[in-house]
């Protein structure tokens, strides 16, 4: 007894302390009891389903531009013919967030070894190969220092594939033309090969570049498509230093402007897709929630049913309707609440746990990864929670608008 | 001149099933002054506990007009009648209509809860009513731990908890064995009488309405001439 007024005196006004009461039930209504925890348990289940699921697109996606990002350049400035590299380059020294910078040309060419031939994307390199072809292995980096280090860069796989030693002869052609007595001819050059680096496997583009000194390429493709590649500091924000160097170029009018691209720029159809496939995962579980929320209009039914006398009662004692309605408002909040919590605490628990624990394994020679990764981001679950607790309390509402249409003394007579 | 508590003009109620439309109330006309204690009796089905669900501002009438406490009801809305109710009037059920899953102290709260009493206000009071009705050592039983008797007089403690000007009875003895009904019986009117409530009380019993000041009969949905 002294706990019933214990607790009477901490309770709330009469909406809460009613629905609450129902929302507990733990007394003689076992038929509440059950029904309480199959809506919260259904509700849970969908969101811990809508944030796994979630966290697994998020860790995909997130080890996947971690790749992309790992092997295209951050941030590069285009430079016409007439530009002034030394100007550019100093103007982006100047800029924080800039490590270093330096003159990259692409152009089309094919690699040419023991009458196999393949298409490749070619990328000169002024001082150093490029941070965004990491894992350099054989010779070294600087190719600028002529002889035997002077050469092609291949990635690992074509090395592997071609048995490749280091100073190995490839050919190399560029549909470039050279004007020759006996006309036009594509231009070629006999490289050794210098090293390789890892493409990865998130990409095929990146398994196709073949990277070579500067003076090199320039022979080969020319200097159409020349860029000054800027290297970022540890930690630095491309968006940040792009606009760094919108900014200082506009302060420097003689330079004709800036042109830049970065590592969006270039992905942005894949970084359109993964928000698209995002979205969809997100649209199709919000179903499982939706049908969580059929359930909790349901149950509040069901309890109105089961609580229809009880309600007269409260009527008759004086409780307005539009009170019982809150009281029922209440209770499917509540019910609503402690699912999404429950369920979002599961959720985040068990993306955790199998993130940390790798259980769920990939045959790491196809996919980028050898785990399902898991990433629970807190946007996401805000999101999720969010929309979760708003659908419920839509659905709570109409269940509980049945409230206001009993009568006292109908509800009593029955 | 008397306070009227409760005036009735012209109340018509006829419950209609499918095509079947039976007239329960013809035309009633009633007027109860403040403090009085008035029994309604009547033979079965002659619309004894209509009356008292109309007066009660539990259910409207088809016609007629009926003000409490100088409040005409049929211009208020569902939510003012219960407020209505709420404050002003109590009622005692034949079958008591307890909340099941609630203690004694509890269901005598709740008319207060529902009015927003103070917490420490409403449970002294509650507590002393049913201190007053025998029950002081039953505070947290809940219904089905108490007897027919002791749950007819957790109803009354409940009725009389909001310290309401009138109230209402309809048959609260009807449903108990002789001596607990007496027991109900003699508590409701000794309550009732210190606290000067007007009080309307249906009763089949002719010994309990001749204990009250008042004795009205209904014969076929109209008050039958004295």
């Amino acid at each position: 007894m002294i706990g019933s007024l214990a607790a009477l005196r901490k309770r709330g006004p009469f909406e809460l302390t009613v629905a609450l009461r129902y929302f507990r039930s733990t007394r003689q209504d076992a038929l509440i009891r059950l029904l309480s925890r199959i809506t919260a348990g259904g509700l849970a289940l969908g969101v811990a389903a809508l944030i796994l699921a979630l966290a697994a697109l998020s860790g995909f996606q997130h080890r996947l531009l971690e790749e992309v990002r790992l092997r295209t350049p951050a941030l590069q400035a285009r430079l016409v013919g007439s530009a002034d590299v030394e100007a550019l380059r100093s103007l982006a020294a100047g800029v924080p967030g800039v490590a270093s910078s330096q003159v990259v040309v692409y152009g089309a060419g094919w690699l040419h070894r023991h009458g196999e031939v393949l298409a490749v994307d070619l990328v000169g390199y002024e001082q150093r190969l490029p941070g965004w072809l990491p894992g350099a292995e054989g010779g070294a980096g600087d190719g600028a220092d002529g002889g035997a280090k002077r050469g092609l860069w291949l990635a690992a796989e074509r090395v592997q594939r071609w048995q490749l030693e280091p100073g190995a002869v490839v050919e190399v052609v560029t549909p470039r033309v050279t004007l020759t007595p006996l006309g036009p001819q594509p231009r070629s050059r006999r490289l050794p090969l210098a090293g390789s680096f890892d493409a990865g496997t998130a990409d095929d583009r990146h398994a196709a570049q073949v990277a070579l000194p500067l003076d090199l390429a320039q022979s080969l493709v020319g200097d159409a498509d020349r860029w000054l590649d800027i290297e970022l500091a540890r930690g630095a924000d491309d968006v940040r230093v792009a606009r760094g160097l919108e900014a200082a170029a506009r302060s420097r009018p003689e330079l004709g402007g800036l042109e830049l691209r970065s590592w969006r720029d270039v992905h942005r159809a894949l970084l359109f897709v993964l928000r698209l496939e995002k979205s969809a995962v997100f649209v199709a579980v919000v179903l499982i929630v939706l049908v969580a929320s059929f359930a909790l209009v349901a149950a509040l039914s069901l309890i109105l049913a089961s609580k229809q006398a009880e309600v007269g009662i409260l009527g008759a004692l004086g409780a307005a309707p539009k009170r019982l309605r809150r009281v029922f408002l209440l209770l499917g909040g509540m019910l609503a609440v402690s699912g999404t919590a429950g369920g979002g605490a599961l959720g985040t628990v068990v993306a955790v746990i199998l993130d940390r624990s790798r259980l769920l394994r990939l045959p790491g020679d196809v996919y980028i990864v050898d785990h399902v990764p898991f990433l629970v981001r807190g946007f996401d679950l805000a999101v999720v929670l969010a929309s979760t607790v708003a659908v419920t309390l839509l659905a709570a509402f109409v269940g509980a608008r049945r409230v206001g249409a009993i009568s006292p003394i109908e509800a009593i007579r029955r | 001149m008397t306070e009227i508590a409760v005036r009735a003009r012209g109340l018509s109620k006829a419950y209609r099933e499918d095509a079947v439309v039976t007239e329960v109330l013809r035309g009633i006309d009633l007027d109860v002054a403040a403090g009085d204690l008035v029994a309604i009796v009547g033979p079965s089905g002659s619309g004894k506990s209509t009356l008292l669900h109309l007066l009660g501002a539990l259910d409207r009438p088809d016609a007629g007009e009926i003000e409490i406490g100088g409040r005409d009801l049929g211009t208020l809305d569902r939510n003012q009648l219960a407020d209505l109710r709420n404050a002003t009037i109590g009622f005692v059920f034949q079958f008591h209509q307890l909340l099941p899953d609630w203690s004694a102290l509890e269901n005598v709260m709740m008319p207060g809860l529902i009015g927003g009493l103070g917490q420490p206000e409403l449970e002294r009071r509650a507590a002393g009513l049913l201190e007053e009705v025998g029950l002081g050592a039953r505070l947290g039983a809940f219904p089905n731990q108490l007897s027919g008797g002791e749950r007819q007089r957790v109803a009354l403690c409940r009725a009389l908890v909001m310290e309401p000007p009138i109230l209402l009875a309809d048959e609260p003895t009807g449903n108990l064995d002789p001596a607990s009904g007496e027991r109900v019986l003699g508590l409701l009117l000794a309550m009732r009488e210190r606290r000067g409530t007007t009080t309307l009380l249906v009763t089949h019993n002719p010994e309990i309405a001749n204990r009250c000041a008042r004795v009205l009969t209904l014969m076929d949905g109209r008050i039958a001439p004295r």
